[in-house]
């Protein structure tokens, strides 16, 4: 009982949210550095009811989710071309290795000059921080599905693809749901870090633009609505992945994915 | 070529070579295969058996050689000669058995009631009716060897090639498989190409037996044998 209560996650966090509250309210550290957790949830609670944070969520989310579904559609493609064309594998490694360690903070300034100042800017860096390493991540899975069904599939000539789209997809399922995991986190850093750096991109500001203007001001209780927003839109996204991996995955037993 | 003939090998050779060495494992062998005729092959572990089966398949290709099946050269995988292996886990986890049988009658583009015909028609000849709704994870080594078997037959292909199918799995399963394989082969009219490291199995499944065997000195020799079940299995042995 006592080992099942320790590895909870609820236990720990009620923990910290009591070390947070009392070190706040005892002085340690000062209310002004480190609002007390409970004036955060009201004040949450404040900017729920008023509406305005749920659309900078919104307007966060959407770029995430359209960057996410761009990048899967992108790395389709690319599997696609390397399965027809040996050469382009090699290629594409080339480019991936190049821009896969490039923050999409880095690029920005070259983004904002290309694109101009529009939610188009936000949704190239969040492609940008998704995609190539979502495509050597779904590449290395390809190549791990067993000899086995790559025979299969030349004796049935079935082509490129329909072979990605339909049954490469499906035998590294675990693979993309991985990808589209990592991926969201990935895009999530690169909005709200962009956003957090360089204030207003996109036409109406997101989560991060939130952060951005209430550290300008000083309002800490602010900042820390909008990271514990942060917190739990990625919490509810990890879960839904996760319900996604019971239906399919598990559901499958897909045991010959070597991860 | 004679007419009935399904399949014709002529004078295939192949090697392997590595940095030093050239290790030929095929030497000029021919055979045909009539239509309907079960062509058992035994040989001992790395003697090219695996290597022939997949350049019959067009897989490898032979270092010289020629595969010619209904009359045309086979130089690249086809739906016309199709390849089964050994490993029982190549069926596809998202599909049940009666769905995974119909993956391959898919793509030959009958019509949707066609197709659904065929693959119940299918599951039935390979005794698994019962299980037809259930997902490859619920299913016995044996069973999926089953569903990958009827998978390739319902192609109706002109050639099956069987590479030791039944190796991966237990002696009551094997024993039973043979029996059913042998029973379908023949109830089809299927040609098949049987690789198997097992003389019994061999002798059993086969109308005839190629061996992959060796002569006194040890070169590489190939021995025909018709009516395996007939002769003797040690006989059979002292030629490999």
């Amino acid at each position: 009982m006592k080992e099942k209560i320790l590895r909870s996650n609820i236990f720990w966090i009620v923990v910290i949210i009591i070390i947070w509250e009392s070190v706040s309210r005892l002085g340690i550290i000062s209310p002004y550095v480190l609002p007390p957790f409970s004036k955060v949830v009201i004040q949450l609670v404040q900017e729920l009811q008023d509406g305005s944070i749920v659309i900078q969520v919104i307007n966060s989310f959407r770029i995430v989710l359209l960057g996410l579904i761009i990048s899967l559609i992108i790395s389709i493609i690319v599997l696609i071309l390397c399965d027809k064309f040996k050469n382009f594998e090699y290629f594409t490694r080339t480019i991936c290795n190049i821009l896969s360690p490039l923050p999409s903070v880095a690029i920005l300034p070259i983004v904002i000059i290309w694109m101009g100042i529009n939610d188009n800017a936000m949704l190239v860096l969040v492609v940008h921080s998704v995609v190539w390493p979502m495509i050597i991540n779904l590449m290395e899975k390809v190549q791990s599905i067993p000899t086995v069904y790559h025979e299969l599939l030349a004796n049935l000539q079935i082509g490129s693809i329909k072979k990605v789209l339909c049954v490469y997809m499906m035998l590294i399922l675990p693979g993309v749901i991985a990808a589209m995991r990592i991926g969201c986190a990935r895009a999530w850093r690169s909005i709200i870090s962009s956003e957090a750096i360089f204030g207003i991109i996109g036409t109406s500001g997101g989560l991060g633009m939130y952060i951005y203007v209430n550290r300008a001001y000083g309002n800490l209780t602010k900042v820390m609505v909008g990271i514990i927003l942060i917190i739990l839109v990625s919490v509810i996204i990890d879960k839904i992945f996760v319900a996604l991996e019971k239906l399919t995955i598990k559901k499958w037993r897909m045991s010959y994915e070597r991860e | 070529m004679s007419e009935n003939s399904v399949l014709k090998v002529e004078n295939l050779t192949h090697s392997y070579k590595d940095k030093k060495n050239k290790k030929i494992v095929i030497k000029d062998l021919s055979f045909e295969v009539d239509r309907g005729e079960i062509l058992s092959i035994i040989g001992k572990s790395g003697c090219g058996k695996s290597t022939m089966l997949k350049i019959v398949a067009g897989f490898l290709s032979p270092d010289s050689g020629k595969i010619i099946v209904n009359g045309k050269e086979h130089k690249k995988p086809t739906r016309n000669v199709m390849y089964l292996q050994q490993n029982y886990e190549q069926l596809f986890a998202w599909r049940n058995v009666v769905k995974n049988i119909s993956y391959s009658i898919e793509q030959l583009k009958l019509g949707k009631e066609e197709t659904k015909k065929r693959a119940e028609y299918y599951t039935h000849l390979v005794e698994l009716d019962e299980y037809k709704e259930a997902y490859p994870n619920t299913l016995s080594g044996g069973q999926k060897q089953r569903v990958a078997f009827a998978r390739a037959l319902a192609v109706e292909p002109d050639l099956i090639l069987m590479d030791e199918p039944f190796a991966a799995l237990d002696a009551s399963t094997r024993d039973k498989l043979q029996e059913s394989t042998k029973r379908i082969i023949k109830e089809k009219g299927q040609t098949v190409l049987f690789v198997s490291h097992n003389i019994k199995e061999a002798q059993y499944i086969g109308d005839r037996m190629l061996v992959f065997g060796s002569d006194k000195d040890g070169n590489i020799k190939y021995y025909f044998i018709e009516n395996p079940q007939e002769q003797d299995k040690e006989e059979i042995k002292k030629l490999l």
